[in-house]
């Protein structure tokens, strides 16, 4: 008889696992060694054997809102057909929905992996702005305004995110980070705007932005490495 | 018809438990378990066990299979709870056995009973032990230790022990009683007898809880003897020498509490004694069928002494264990289920309901619960493989230690399941029993 070391029960000999703690079990068993004692040294949840794993909720997650999400895509151009008999605005609704879709069920699938995450969801930022653009007629504002403010909206986020992340210890700093990405980001927008309306590149509100930002986001910084992190307030502000 | 003939008509209706709707068959609740579901969570599940510890090691196989041959013996058992509009209700659970599953530090926890697909008891294995967890939704520890005997039987049968064919301990194969699955409170009833008085307030010994997801139970060992013979001693049963001991240890811990923390506590110590009225009310009902008696010691008339105590416990059971005195108490529960008003009420409603007044008057006015499943009979070709049996008590937030006590053969298990971090009921408990003379071994699963 083969003997599970956990619930010290016998199985059938050709038994790999115990059926009840799914232990794996020894063919040639040292019932001796099995130690008996009043209860279980374990403490076990026979519910854990009935719960669905992560990845199963993943899958049921992702199923039930694609489902969802084609059911919205199909009432939206069902409408349109019924109502005006063609296909024009719900394209903008079924391209919106489409690309929430990506922006849910993206890091449901890939979870903690940032750089397939980036990967996917980058390019796809960039193709729904396009499609937008599309749909409107000729292009007409995607290259000059929208490509560039995404990209310049996408490489702040990720330089944010990344420097935030890789944080040994995460606290105002984040806050920090986020104000100098709040600069950057008006700076770059008032840049590129400023490019394709007017004749002249002159800084002006984005500069009153960056110089309330810049200083609290220094402020911040100070407060985290020197106040809290490395010096005792006692010997900063020693008289 | 006469009022007594339709009032019998009526009884017969309320108590049949098993409905049917066109081939589908589903169950109602028996009047004790209707509230139950509303006052279950994590901790407090209202599981309780009994389990038999064998002489030799469970072959887990033939145990999944004595469980698969049983299963359509008992097909009350074999259901999930749901949810209706007005009230919960077993849907049975076709095709699907139960299965054996693994044994846990802690007892009696992890039932999510109302999760759609889960049964209302478990099976489990360890070492040489099996062990029945039953939800008091489903049945009361009559009905568990029927169901365990049941598993015995059949697990040696497989193992090739020669098993007679004894009275009263289920077979596979054998069709079960239309009776077992009744309602039987609903078929006791009595109308227009008053109701009992409800209980004053009692004292709770104030502790620390154990942390989430842990329950602590201590079994005691005494010989059975000896324990007899000192309760005879004090003229008094064994049930109600073990209460007399339970309530002197909740005297003394009143009176160790500090004055200022003391003023503030009630100063009655009540013990709730279950009593299975199958011996009052003849029954084959394999649902719920018990109620309680209440001894009491009132601390604002002063302190008792041990013979006082149990001089108090025994004339108080002796007179209240008594067909009259319980029917007020079932008039009381039944009558309540019965009213038109509170059956209309939607579930949510009766849910709230149901926590207030189980909070009165259950657990507000006793300090802790001591039940006696009595001595477990079983025949001499199957006792011989058996080595002991243990009862223990569904964890509670507010009664936080229990004793459950069985007896095998000459020895007596008494076991205290707890949720508090102090162990200091049970070290009183056991260590009256040893300064009266008898020995207790002890162990614990911390």
């Amino acid at each position: 008889m083969t003997i599970c070391r956990n619930c010290g029960v016998g199985l059938e000999d050709s038994a790999k696992h115990c059926p009840l703690c799914r232990a794996s079990v020894s063919l040639e068993p040292e019932a001796e060694a099995i130690r008996k004692t009043a209860y279980p040294e374990h403490v076990l949840d026979p519910e854990d054997f009935l719960r669905l794993s992560p990845e199963q909720r993943r899958r049921i997650f992702i199923e039930i809102y694609t489902v969802c999400t084609a059911m919205a895509c199909v009432v939206v151009a069902a409408i349109e057909l019924v109502l005006d008999k063609r296909i024009a605005w719900s394209l903008y609704p079924i391209a919106s929905l489409c690309y929430l879709y990506l922006l849910v069920c993206a890091p449901v699938m890939l979870g903690r992996r940032r750089s397939a995450l980036y990967a996917v969801l980058a390019p796809a930022t960039l193709l729904f702005i396009l499609a937008l653009d599309v749909l409107d007629g000729p292009r007409a504002w995607f290259m000059p305004l929208g490509a560039p403010i995404v990209l310049l909206l996408e490489g702040v986020a990720l330089a944010s995110i990344e420097l935030i992340a890789r944080a040994k210890r995460k606290g105002v700093n984040a806050i920090a980070i986020a104000l100098l990405g709040v600069a950057t980001l008006c700076v770059g927008l008032e840049l590129i705007i400023d490019a394709r309306a007017a004749a002249a590149i002159s800084l002006g509100w984005s500069v009153v932005v960056a110089i309330t930002c810049v200083p609290i986001a220094g402020l911040l910084f100070w407060l985290h490495y020197r106040i809290t992190g490395q010096a005792s307030i006692a010997k900063i502000f020693r008289v | 018809m006469s009022s007594g003939g339709r009032t019998r008509g009526m009884n017969l209706s309320f108590a049949k438990t098993e409905k049917n709707a066109g081939e589908e068959r589903w169950y109602i609740l028996d009047n004790a378990a209707s509230f139950m579901p509303a006052l279950t969570d994590s901790t407090a599940t209202l599981v309780f066990r009994i389990s038999a510890t064998l002489t030799e090691r469970i072959f887990l196989p033939s145990l999944t299979e004595a469980m698969a041959n049983l299963a359509p013996r008992f097909p009350y058992f074999l259901v999930e709870l749901r949810r209706g509009f007005f009230w919960y209700y077993l849907e049975p659970m076709e095709g699907r056995a139960p299965e054996p599953v693994a044994d846990s530090r802690y007892p009696c926890l992890n039932m999510q009973i109302r999760r759609r697909g889960r049964f209302l008891f478990r099976v489990r294995a360890y070492h040489s032990r099996i062990a029945v967890e039953f939800c008091h939704v489903l049945t009361d520890g009559a009905g568990a230790l029927v169901y365990l005997k049941a598993i015995i039987m059949e697990y040696l049968r497989l193992r090739g022990v020669e098993t007679p064919d004894p009275e009263g301990i289920f077979r596979p194969g054998d069709v079960p009683d239309p009776e077992e699955s009744e309602d039987a409170f609903n078929l006791n009833f009595r109308q227009g007898i008053p109701f009992p008085e409800v209980g004053r307030k009692a004292f709770h010994f104030p502790s620390l809880p154990l942390r989430p997801g842990q329950y602590r139970v201590i079994t005691g060992i005494l010989p059975l003897g000896a324990t007899i013979a000192k309760a005879k001693e004090h003229g008094s049963t064994m049930t109600e020498f073990l209460v007399s001991v339970y309530l002197a240890g909740m005297q003394d811990l009143f009176l160790a509490l500090p004055a200022p923390v003391r003023s503030g506590m009630k100063k009655l110590v009540a013990a709730e004694v279950p009593v299975n009225l199958r011996r009052l009310f003849p029954s084959k009902t394999m649902r719920n069928f018990s109620l309680y008696v209440m001894p009491y010691l009132d601390l604002r008339l002063g302190l008792y002494d041990f013979d006082e105590i149990i001089k108090r416990v025994h004339h108080y059971m002796q007179a209240e264990i008594h067909e009259k005195n319980i029917s007020r108490q079932i008039a009381r529960n039944v009558g309540g289920g019965r009213n038109l008003a509170i059956r209309m009420l939607p579930l949510v409603l009766k849910g709230i309901a149901a926590r207030w007044v189980f909070k009165r008057i259950g657990e507000d006015t006793m300090s802790g619960i001591v039940s006696n499943l009595g001595a477990v009979m079983l025949p001499e070709a199957l006792a011989s493989h058996v080595e002991r049996f243990e009862f223990i008590p569904a964890p509670s937030h507010r009664c936080r230690s229990n004793p459950y006590v069985v007896s095998w053969k000459d020895r007596l298990f008494i076991s205290f399941g707890s949720t508090a971090a102090s162990t200091e009921v049970e070290r009183l408990f056991f260590t009256r029993l040893t300064g009266m003379g008898i020995p207790v071994a002890i162990e614990s699963n911390r």
